[in-house]
């Protein structure tokens, strides 16, 4: 049986948002894809392998957490941008996504350091941005569903968008991209257990998985996933 | 001031004559003549402030009740609003036409957010904090943004006192200038002492940065903790709550032995809470227990009904909140028997039209997965979204009912189940739940 490897990191740390959603939800649908799935947890002194895992997982945290588990993380900054270069897969929501690029500027214009593994810096804005989201992939017909909740934006991006902005708000307000998709690293401001809302990008996420072992997929039917996604379209789309 | 008192008054008045509800709608009008008018009363002796994210409402209640009984002139929000426009209403409408406050006590539960809006000069000479944990994040953002609210509105010059179970406001023990009275809970039997692989809220120590240590835990970060690498600690406590009965509703605080209200541990929080501020304005042990043991608040009734020799409890569950939803999950499984459960909601909030629903994944539904529960009812909107949740939280899919007619959920759950109900809906299903009982009810007759 393949195995594979998931490294849920800080998630004591970056968790604002029920965010063990997604870590259960990937771990289901890889079992239901035959695959022994085996999950670490790991936070602030622990050694983190960049090697070792076939995805790593980064969810949402307050600013505290935020400049907690980014000193943490700079000491794996090489390793880190070999695995992306390795096509290792990385899920990165909320503000997680700040951690990866150049600079991360305060409102008192303090310019803080950040991985500097992705060509963008983020900005903290005196409003916040607050609500629902309909995002496009570019290889899935259906939008994706989310919520943001966050006072930060990204500029300056020399690199390849995630998704287009339907409705909603993208990296700065009135723009309509979003996210950062670089090889295997999938990053967004959408918050919170996505997978568990986007049975598609799951769907989407698992193949490509299951692609680096050399596995084809299987469809299976699961009992609620789809059925709460179509209802959240039918009931929130304007027509 | 003078005129804003008096509109405050004549709409009141105007309220009152044509029945309608008047907590909120004079505030609405007098506070936005001039922002200020709070800042201009002459407060009493005692200006008392109760705020947190849960358990505010029982907690003011509670020292209200205590004060009244033994015969002190205070004044409190008794309705629940807690937001500037409902206490300017208030303020105003018990001060003289020249802003003197005409009562001895002003006690207010306060909104978070709101504190600093009321009481900008800190004319509070007390403010109880009950907790600071995951509530309406879309309104409130993380929980440090609520702290900081909280104490950008204090200057030193109120005494704190705070429940030390909560390390994300003892961390004020290291910082705030005024004076701080701590309490707390000691372990109970239904503590644990592992950490739970769901949401967990300030891990780590306030002061150092290194993960904090539990004792025990009481639900989400309440807990006794300390630091092993700094001297951050919940420590000794002023008011210490302890053998807590929740089955015969009995704690003891402080050795003295105390009556419980309801059988839920956030009373006992909230009874040591009104213990510690009311022996803190000098009200004598004598007094407290008096009110707490010969004259308690009298049971609310009206959230129990029977239905076809059925029990059909209706709980309060606040939406992304999910320590509140921890203790109603942790009540049901804790009654006594068999029995079924209806869950859902059909807007995630009254506050606001955004519809987060992350928050389902903090929720501990995996307490539901007990051979008491029978059946578990999904209805509202976001059924499929609860029921897909409760199916990771590894409940068999066969005890799981969804409910498509909205009209039909008491028809459907009498038939399902023969076991006592116990709701946990939200607001907006709490009155289509209650006129389908009493229609169901009439319907029997």
């Amino acid at each position: 049986m393949e195995t594979i490897k998931i490294a849920h990191l800080y998630y004591d740390l970056m968790n604002l948002y029920g965010e063990n959603g997604n870590i259960r939800v990937l771990i289901k649908h890889l079992e239901n894809q035959n695959l022994k799935v085996i999950t670490h947890f790991l936070t602030i002194d622990d050694p983190i392998d960049f090697e070792k895992y076939d995805l790593y997982y980064i969810g949402c945290g307050n600013e505290e957490s935020f400049h907690l588990v980014l000193e943490d993380l700079k000491k794996y900054k090489k390793e880190i941008k070999k695995a992306i270069e390795k096509n290792k897969f990385f899920l990165v929501t909320g503000n997680a996504l700040d951690l990866f690029g150049k600079y991360h500027i305060h409102l008192n214009n303090e310019e803080i350091k950040c991985l500097d593994i992705l060509d963008f810096d983020s900005e903290q804005i005196d409003f916040r941005i607050v609500g629902e989201q309909f995002f496009q992939f570019t290889k899935l017909k259906e939008p994706l569903i989310g919520f943001q909740n966050r006072n930060y934006i990204l500029k300056n991006i020399n690199e390849s968008s995630l998704f287009t902005v339907n409705e909603g708000t993208g990296y700065i307000p009135k723009s309509n991209k979003e996210g950062i998709l670089k090889n295997n690293f999938y990053g967004t401001y959408l918050l919170g257990p996505i997978l568990a809302r986007n049975p598609h990008f799951t769907e989407y996420l698992v193949k490509e998985i299951l692609k680096t072992k050399n596995m084809s997929y299987q469809k299976i039917k699961d009992k609620y996933e789809t059925k709460a996604y179509q209802e959240y379209l039918k009931n929130t789309i304007k027509n | 001031m003078m005129f804003q008192i008096f509109v405050n008054k004549l709409i009141s008045l105007g309220c009152k004559l044509f029945k309608k509800n008047g907590t909120v709608l004079p505030g609405t009008f007098s506070y936005n003549i001039k922002q200020n008018i709070l800042e201009k009363i002459k407060y009493p002796k005692y200006v008392i402030g109760v705020t947190g994210s849960s358990g505010k409402g029982s907690t003011t209640n509670l020292i209200a009740h205590i004060l009244k009984s033994n015969g002190y002139d205070v004044v409190y929000n008794e309705s629940g609003s807690n937001g500037i426009r409902a206490i300017t209403t208030l303020i105003l409408n018990n001060c003289t036409m020249f802003g003197k406050f005409k009562h001895d006590i002003l006690l207010l539960e306060l909104d978070e957010k709101h504190l600093h809006l009321a009481f900008k000069k800190n004319k509070m000479t007390h403010l109880v904090i009950t907790n600071i944990t995951r509530d309406q994040p879309a309104r409130n953002g993380s929980l440090d943004l609520v702290y900081k609210a909280i104490f950008d509105a204090l200057d030193g010059s109120t005494k704190l006192i705070l429940n030390a179970d909560d390390p994300g406001l003892m961390k004020a023990k290291m910082s705030y200038p005024g004076e701080i009275i701590t309490y707390g809970l000691e372990k109970t039997i239904d503590s644990y002492t592992k950490e739970k692989n769901i949401s967990i809220d300030n891990a780590y120590c306030p002061i150092c940065h290194k993960k904090l240590v539990y004792k025990f835990y009481h639900y989400g970060h309440l807990g006794s903790y300390f630091c092993k690498n700094c001297n951050f600690q919940r420590g000794k406590l002023n008011y210490t709550g302890k053998n807590i009965d929740l089955k015969n509703q009995t704690m003891k605080i402080n050795n003295q032995s105390v009556k419980l209200n309801k059988d839920i541990l956030y009373e006992a929080y909230s009874t040591t809470a009104a213990y510690a501020l009311t022996n803190t304005i000098h009200l004598s042990e004598k007094e407290i227990l008096y009110a707490l043991n010969e004259n308690p608040i009298p049971t609310k009734r009206g959230n129990t009904y029977t239905l076809n020799k059925k029990k059909i409890t209706l709980l309060e569950s606040k939406n992304e909140n999910a320590l509140s939803y921890y203790q109603s999950l942790k009540y049901i499984i804790d009654a006594e028997g068999k029995k079924s459960v209806v869950l859902g909601f059909d807007n995630v909030s009254r506050r606001y039209k955004f519809n987060d629903i992350s928050w389902l994944w903090d929720v501990e539904f995996e307490l539901l997965n007990n051979s008491s529960i029978d059946k578990i009812f999904c209805i509202g909107r976001f059924r499929y979204d609860v029921a897909n949740r409760l199916i990771y939280a590894n409940i068999d899919a066969k005890k799981i009912i969804l409910i498509e007619d909205v009209d039909q959920i008491i028809d459907i759950i009498q038939k399902e189940t023969k076991y006592n109900i116990y709701t946990m809906v939200c607001f907006d299903m709490t009155a289509i739940l209650k006129n389908q009982i009493l229609e169901a009810k009439n319907g029997n007759n």
